[in-house]
Parts: C-alpha cells; sequence; structure tokens
C-alpha cells in the first residue's frame, strides 16, 4: 500500500478524495456516512445567508457521461446549516464548507455565521453557472480577489475558492486569489451552461432552460485548467472534473492537484466511487513505484519538440 | 436506467376519484412494484411517481391533483406527450406468504402493483385502505380481486371510520401475517412500524420527501443520512428503525427541516 495521504492548506486528508460541493452534502448525517465510506474529506452543498429554494425541476438532464445540473443553489441558509456541520464533524473527516453571497460581503456575512460550526476549510462558490450572477466573480480576477479578502477578514479558517472553467482569464483569476490570500483552488467547477431541447415538443428539459455541464467527458477541460493554474500558483489545488477512476484521479495529480474533487460519478457509482479511486490510485503508484501521492503530484512533464 | 426523459405517448387515461387520475404509457425499462419514475410535464415541470400497474410494456402511474405538475397532468388526455426517466430507487421486496398492505391516500398507488405481483404469486393479501371519504376509495374492485379488502374512510362514509392502522390491529389477532407493506402519511405508516415493531412482525414502508435530481445526486431528499431516491424510496424495518427524522421532521425545498 502506498501512503495516500494528502495536506490542503494544514488539514491532512487521509485519501486525496474529497466529496464536491453540491452533491449529497445537505445533512450533517449525509456527510458522516459519506467520509466512513471511504471520502478524504467532504465538502458541503453551497450555503448562503437566506433559505432558498433553488430551481424548478427538472433541474437535471441525466444523459450518461453527460450530465446537465441547474440545481439553482438550493440551500436552507447559513444558521440553519451550523448544526449539520457540526453533526457533519463527528464523522472525523474535514469538512469543507462552500458558501456563496450576492457580493463580498455578504459572502463574509454566510462565513461569519458558519465559522461557528468549525469548518476545517470554507470554499469559496465565486463560480455557479446555474444562477443569474453565479459567475460574475469568477471572471473577473479583481472581484474574486475581492471576496478573498472580506472572508478573510472576518475568520482565521483557511479559504478556497472554486474556479470556473468559463472564462480566458482562468490564470489572471487563480493569482488574484491566491494573491488575496486563498489557501486553496478548487477547479474546476461545471462548464457551459449547456442546453438540451426535447425535439418532440421543442421546449428545453431544464426548467431553468440552462444548466451546467459534468461528466466523464469533462476530465480533459479540467486536467487543462488544473495544469494551467498550477503553473501560476504555489498554493495546493483540489482537482474536480470527470474524475471516475483512479486514472482520472492521477492525471488531475500529475497536472498539479494535492486532492481531487468527485461529484457526477457518484451518480455511477454512489458511494462506493471513493474507495474505488483510492484502490485503483493505490494500484497506479505501484505501478509507477512511488511510495507516496505527493510524490505524483504536479509531476507532468514537458517534453520539447 | 435513468437517462433523458423519453418523449412518451399518453396512451389511455382514467378518473379513479374525483382528484385522482390515471394515466397508461408505453414503456420498454421494467418497473418494480415501489419504484418511481420522474414524470416530465414539458414546460410545467417534473415530479416523482409510482407505478400503480403494470402489464408488460404498458405502465400506469396514478395522480392526485395538487401541485403545479399534478393539475398540468390532470388537464392531459390521450395522445398528449410527457417525458419519462427511470425507473429510480429499491422497491418493495416481496417476503412471506400472508401479507398486509396499508394505504393511505394516494399511498395506495405503489401497493395496488404490489398487490397484482403478490396476488400473481400466490400470496394470500389483507389490503387496508385509508380513504377521505367514500369517492376517494381508490382500486377498490382490484384490491378485492387480488385479497381482501377492508376500507376505512374518516368520515366513515363507507366501511370503517377511522384508520387502516385500526382495522389492521384487529386482523393481527385472527391472521397469520408475515410481512407488512406501507405507503402513506408518514405519521400513519410510523404507526405501522411501531406496530409491526411490537409483534416482531417485519415491515418495509415507501418515503416521500421533496425530489429533484432522482439519481442519488442533489441531496434535496435525504432523510437523515439516507438518500430517499436512491437507498429508498422503500425502506425495510431495520433501516426505519435507525432514521431519527422518520415520521417525525421532513426538509422543505431549500432544506429546512420541518414537521412531517
Amino acid at each position: 500500500m502506498a501512503e495516500l495521504t494528502t495536506e490542503l492548506a494544514g488539514v491532512k486528508l487521509e485519501n486525496p478524495t474529497v466529496l464536491s460541493a453540491g452533491i449529497l452534502g445537505n445533512t450533517g448525517e449525509i456527510l458522516k456516512r459519506v467520509g466512513l465510506s471511504g471520502a478524504g474529506a467532504v465538502t458541503t452543498k453551497t450555503i448562503g445567508l437566506k433559505p432558498r429554494k433553488g430551481n424548478k425541476n427538472p433541474t437535471v438532464v441525466d444523459m450518461g457521461d453527460v450530465f446537465l445540473n441547474a440545481m439553482g443553489l438550493p440551500n436552507p441558509g447559513a444558521e440553519n446549516f451550523v448544526e449539520e456541520i457540526r453533526i457533519a464533524k463527528e464523522g472525523g473527516k474535514p469538512i469543507i464548507s462552500s458558501i456563496f453571497g450576492k457580493d463580498a460581503g455578504e459572502f463574509a456575512e454566510v462565513a461569519k455565521i458558519l465559522k461557528k460550526a468549525e469548518p476545517d476549510l470554507f470554499e469559496l462558490n465565486i463560480s455557479c453557472p446555474n444562477v443569474g450572477s453565479g459567475m460574475s466573480f469568477g471572471c473577473d480576477p479583481v472581484a474574486a480577489g475581492k471576496v478573498v479578502e472580506k472572508v478573510k477578514a472576518v475568520t482565521d479558517i483557511s479559504l478556497s475558492v472554486k474556479m470556473t472553467p468559463n472564462t480566458h482569464l482562468l490564470v489572471e483569476v487563480a493569482k488574484s486569489v491566491e494573491k488575496a490570500g486563498a489557501s486553496v483552488i478548487t477547479a474546476i467547477n461545471g462548464l457551459g451552461p449547456g442546453m438540451v431541447i426535447d425535439v418532440e415538443t421543442g421546449i428545453p428539459v431544464l426548467a431553468n432552460k440552462v444548466g451546467g455541464v459534468s461528466g466523464k467527458f469533462v476530465r480533459p477541460i479540467a486536467t487543462r485548467c488544473i495544469y494551467s493554474i498550477a503553473q501560476a500558483v504555489k498554493i495546493p489545488i483540489i482537482g474536480v472534473g470527470g474524475i471516475y477512476s483512479g486514472e482520472d484521479a492521477a492525471q488531475h495529480i500529475i497536472a498539479g492537484a494535492s486532492a481531487v474533487g468527485i461529484g457526477t460519478a457518484v451518480k455511477d457509482h454512489y458511494l462506493d466511487i471513493f474507495k474505488k479511486v483510492c484502490d485503483e490510485l493505490d494500484v497506479i503508484l505501484e505501478r509507477k513505484k512511488l511510495k507516496s501521492i505527493g510524490e505524483l503530484v504536479g509531476t507532468v512533464k514537458e517534453v520539447l519538440t | 436506467m435513468g437517462g433523458e426523459p423519453r418523449s412518451l405517448t399518453i396512451l389511455e387515461t382514467r378518473i379513479e376519484s374525483p382528484t385522482v387520475k390515471s394515466f397508461y404509457f408505453e414503456y420498454s425499462e421494467d418497473v418494480e412494484p415501489g419504484q418511481f419514475l420522474m414524470v416530465w410535464v414539458p414546460g410545467v415541470g417534473e415530479a416523482p411517481f409510482s407505478v400503480s400497474r403494470c402489464d408488460g410494456n404498458t405502465v400506469c402511474i396514478s395522480v392526485r391533483k395538487a401541485g403545479e405538475v399534478t393539475s398540468a397532468l390532470h388537464r392531459m388526455k390521450e395522445g398528449d406527450k410527457i417525458g419519462v426517466r427511470g425507473p429510480f430507487g429499491q422497491g418493495f421486496k416481496l417476503k412471506g406468504n400472508q401479507i398486509a398492505l396499508l394505504a393511505g391516500g394516494c399511498g395506495a398507488a405503489p401497493l395496488l402493483y404490489l398487490a397484482s405481483v403478490a396476488s400473481r404469486e400466490n400470496k394470500k393479501v389483507h389490503a387496508f385502505v385509508g380513504a377521505s371519504g367514500k369517492d376517494e376509495i381508490l382500486f377498490k374492485e382490484e384490491f378485492e380481486k387480488y385479497g381482501d379488502l377492508h376500507v376505512c374512510t374518516d368520515d366513515g362514509s363507507y366501511g370503517r371510520k377511522g384508520f387502516p392502522t385500526d382495522a389492521f390491529e384487529e386482523i393481527l389477532g385472527k391472521e397469520d401475517i408475515d410481512a407488512v407493506y406501507t405507503c402513506g402519511p408518514e405519521k400513519m405508516m410510523k404507526k405501522v412500524f411501531d406496530i409491526c415493531s411490537k409483534k416482531k412482525i417485519p415491515m418495509q414502508a415507501s418515503l416521500e420527501r421533496h425530489m429533484k435530481c432522482g439519481v442519488g445526486l442533489c441531496g434535496a431528499c435525504l432523510c437523515d443520512g439516507l438518500c430517499v431516491c436512491k437507498d429508498g424510496p422503500v425502506f425495510e424495518d431495520q433501516l426505519l428503525g435507525k432514521m431519527k427524522e422518520f415520521g417525525k421532521e421532513k426538509r422543505d425545498a431549500c432544506g429546512v427541516r420541518g414537521e412531517v
């Protein structure tokens, strides 16, 4: 067995798999259960200041390897969620608290409430493709940096920033949030948004018409984003996008990720996915005669042509 | 399993009661009793429905008019198009030789399908069907065909006045019931659970929670740490006994806890 432990801003993970934001994480009990089933850390649903219903159904379109969702950030609001994080912590695995706000000040207000539950990390969701202004911070290096500064001013808990791939300023945003004091980067959020139309009726299937795109095919795009970000910043990266196997995870890790977020693959493998990815990563490390995940992180080779 | 909503044509509709209407369509996937389908009314919305009848490829859902989607469905007729995906979740596991079914309101739908399968497998079926009044009794002739039917109404306008659980407790002393299935208001199902734990009879209940994705991703339908769309909707007594929220709490569309 190779050493699968990894670290994110001083937070120790017993393996690099992380339950991504927005997947299942609505209750403390499920976060505990996902931890017990093998995830190295778990991320909560993205929480805002007030209870929010999100979009109407249909909120998902499942095309197998391609998946669209437009949940629209449904959440019970920060005050109600403090208790859920406390329950989740009983599971013993690090808790990443995903948050959003309509502006930098509101991000800080949410963090101020949720810090009472002492999550291990905050993850600032500045990149939701499913709400009107959700991606605007994530596409603007200055605005993204400002969100980090505002939240940092109200808490000592380390911050990660969830990046959108839907910008040509990906690297600039990454550099800006690092400079503003982010300790981790989570990359990437959903692509698009995309649209699926029912041919029979001519009506878009999602009630929100459009939704973030995820699934298997996202992996090469995510790997490229992780690679670009890793070249530009020094802080650790949680690589997210299209991870269904140890091989997928290894690509993100070689590109520069210290941990890997798993989301849509939960649909196919449910909670067994974390152990599956870890087992397969272990085989890869042995095959490559590496003793630990750390020896694989960011080892992508530049070959001159 | 799962997939994009398939556009299907409604083959037939049937009025079951003043508030419940059934819709028949052809569906190529096998659906077990207790599993559910996500039904999309184009341009209106999508909601989960369990199957009430299944004959070869012809599947039927029975829908109580309650919200936006169900009201739109009630306006639909033969030849109209709906989108369907599924089946999803864990259905009823048919055990025992002499079974009791306890239905409250539209909870009779999945139990009707279960009764048809149980009767085909030569199980003795006792159905306890609760309704608000005489007009709202669902699937009376069919339950009578599959076994013994005990009707209970809230207002006493037909059958016994009271809840299905009252009639069930009486029969328990007389018949050797060895498996119990229930679907209906959660307080009723909790009562069934309590009766069965006391008598040590295995039971299963079909839970309802706010459902969004249907595929175990979004977490909207969580009951404690269990995903109703994936781990359920049918749960066996061992798991029900461990659920702190069963019979007590459910979460709204935002995820805020409230009373069931």
